[in-house]
């Protein structure tokens, strides 16, 4: 698909941000119940949605087959490579907003590729979409409001990302779609077409959701040394190549990720790397590493 | 047809941080180069990606020189962080031009202007013949590829008010109304007006105009006492939008109460930075 990048359709931005404004104004409210109600039926969840102007004219692509929920909560491998071949067309302008992956989730919750229960679900083996909301419509507890607002909140960020409370972060975490995307495309520009590459970097890009996320916050929330694009693939080449060799490096821990990308900006603060060749970053990036690894015992 | 502007990315200023670094830099709160200077001469292209970008130095002779040698060169990063975008450019020369696609922004770009070393060099410094503060008189230093000489405040476009506020035509409206809503991606505050009203914004001056902006900058302000008025610490909320930190930056700046405050009054911070007009005394 060529379409060109501003005609991908979308939810319209300022009706979609007075939507989420207005589920989130009061926690617990009657109108949070009844969205709730709403994401308990498909149907209903996309007629929730059906006044909400649209803009633009070409649908993105769906996904090539129906997924299980918990194949939508966290794919496997495979599937965010099916999924991420799919919208291939997709550019980054378009890939980081919140109204596109919304438009795209709707769309695929009205051709029964998922089910809108599917976005209230708790992560890993706790209760799924639909129990999850059973139970806290049906708390009468002083804790009712809370939980209410809870699984509201997860509903939309599950949808497109919520950024006004998750910050730009939201839509490459938050979002099941919009990460698949986002993950393929930093694992695809890392490895530049080596297979191999593109294995040891997306296991690593897919460790844990907490190491996702904080890759994601050191590119999208500064103006970062991670938004480099060539710095950003020496170090994840590097670190892929390290973990694939070294497994049970205490570099898998996120925190000791959050070391290694201090050490890299206390670099970038003496010198710009992107200046750098791609040898140089390669040579820089194996010290970085190494001393990383070290310093983890 | 643009017009080229100039801003200061480094300007003298006090400060105690002259050893930061391992060499003389030119940059805001390092008096390095106590006379230093840091310019750009902007000028947008009209193609509304790419800009023309003049670089200007004053007071650091140790930098033009090395400039002038090859040494040294000028340099612009232009970054999106919303959608993960970092590009360095590399000028020839003082002057060049800075392009980007607009499909890799998620929002207005970022500038950030640098010079850059691109050669090893080891020096001697002399504070009169290179314009360094005197700390670094007869210091040794070794300048490596990377290694920043000067380094200027992120220019940030579209961060005042006006910059956040777009003008739409509604045939729905009738004439002489208006409404704001909010559009988050990225943040704006988007202006449906009738058409006679939009005519009249579009194409005329002078008072009626002016007085008409400034009540729709009330509204906006409005908006965004009743919309974004949790103050949460981090990158939520309206600090994950840049231009809305720009713009809390700006009323700071300007003595403004923040929207979020307890004393805001929107109609009272609009009228003071954009204070009604008023007809001449002979007029009436």
């Amino acid at each position: 698909m060529n379409a060109s990048p501003a005609t991908f359709l979308e939810l319209d931005d300022s009706a979609y941000t007075r939507r989420r404004l207005d589920l989130l104004r009061t926690r617990g409210s009657d109108r949070q119940r009844e969205f709730l109600s709403q994401v308990r039926d498909s149907a209903d969840f996309v007629e929730a949605f059906a006044d909400v102007r649209r803009r633009g004219s070409t649908s993105a692509a769906l996904a090539p087959y129906p997924m299980t929920e918990s194949e939508y909560k966290d794919p496997p491998g495979d599937t965010e490579q099916d999924l991420h071949a799919s919208w291939s067309a997709l550019t980054p302008a378009v890939a980081c907003r919140s109204a596109f992956w919304a438009m795209v989730t709707l769309d695929h919750i009205r051709k029964g590729r998922i089910q809108s229960v599917y976005l209230a679900a708790n992560g890993g083996s706790l209760p799924g979409g639909a129990e999850r909301i059973d139970a806290v419509l049906q708390d009468k507890t002083l804790e009712a409001p809370r939980r209410i607002d809870s699984c509201v909140r997860t509903v939309l960020r599950r949808l497109g990302g919520l950024p006004e409370v998750r910050g730009n972060r939201s839509v490459y975490v938050d979002c099941p779609f919009a990460r698949a995307w986002w993950r393929e495309r930093i694992v695809a520009q890392a490895a530049g077409g080596d297979d191999r590459s593109a294995r040891q970097v997306r296991r690593v890009v897919r460790i844990h959701q907490t190491y996702w996320e904080k890759l994601v916050d050191r590119i999208v929330f500064r103006n970062s040394t991670f938004g480099s694009t060539n710095i950003r693939n020496a170090l994840l080449r590097t670190l892929a190549q390290f973990l694939s060799a070294n497994p049970d490096s205490d570099l898998s821990t996120y925190q000791s990720f959050q070391r290694l990308c201090r050490r890299t900006t206390a670099y970038q603060g003496r010198l710009e790397m992107s200046i750098l060749s791609d040898s140089e970053l390669d040579e820089l990036m194996v010290a970085v590493v190494k001393n990383a690894a070290d310093s983890t015992g | 047809m643009n017009q080229p502007y100039t801003v200061e990315v480094v300007a003298p200023a006090p400060s105690n941080a002259v050893r930061a670094h391992e060499h003389p830099m030119l940059e805001s709160g390092n008096p390095s180069f106590p006379r230093g200077r840091y310019r750009l001469r902007l000028l947008p292209g009209d193609d509304r990606c790419s800009f023309r970008v003049a670089h200007e130095v004053e007071g650091a002779s140790l930098v033009a020189r090395l400039l002038e040698s090859g040494d040294a060169r000028c340099a612009c990063v232009v970054s999106s962080p919303r959608s993960g975008y970092r590009q360095l450019h590399m000028a020839e020369s003082l002057e060049h031009e800075v392009r980007w696609d607009v499909a890799d922004l998620g929002e207005a770009p970022l500038f950030t202007p640098a010079i850059l070393c691109v050669t090893r060099r080891d020096m001697k410094l002399r504070s009169v013949r290179d314009d360094v503060h005197r700390i670094w008189d007869k210091q040794s230093i070794t300048l490596r590829k990377g290694f920043r000489l000067a380094l200027g405040n992120v220019i940030q476009l579209q961060s005042s008010i006006l910059h956040l506020l777009s003008l739409h035509l509604d045939d729905g409206l009738e004439d002489g109304r208006f409404h704001v809503e909010i559009e988050s991606e990225p943040f704006r505050f988007k202006t449906h007006v009738g058409a006679a009203l939009y005519r009249c914004l579009r194409c005329s001056g002078g008072v009626p105009r002016h007085n008409i902006m400034t009540h729709i900058v009330t509204a906006c302000l409005a908006r965004l006492q009743r919309d974004y008025r949790d103050d949460d610490d981090g990158d939520t909320g309206w600090h994950s939008h840049r231009n809305l930190r720009a713009f809390a930056d700006y009323l700071a700046a300007n003595g403004q109460p923040h929207w979020t405050d307890d004393g805001f009054r929107p109609e009272q911070v609009a009228t003071e930075i954009y204070p009604l007009a008023l007809p001449d005394d002979s007029e009436s």
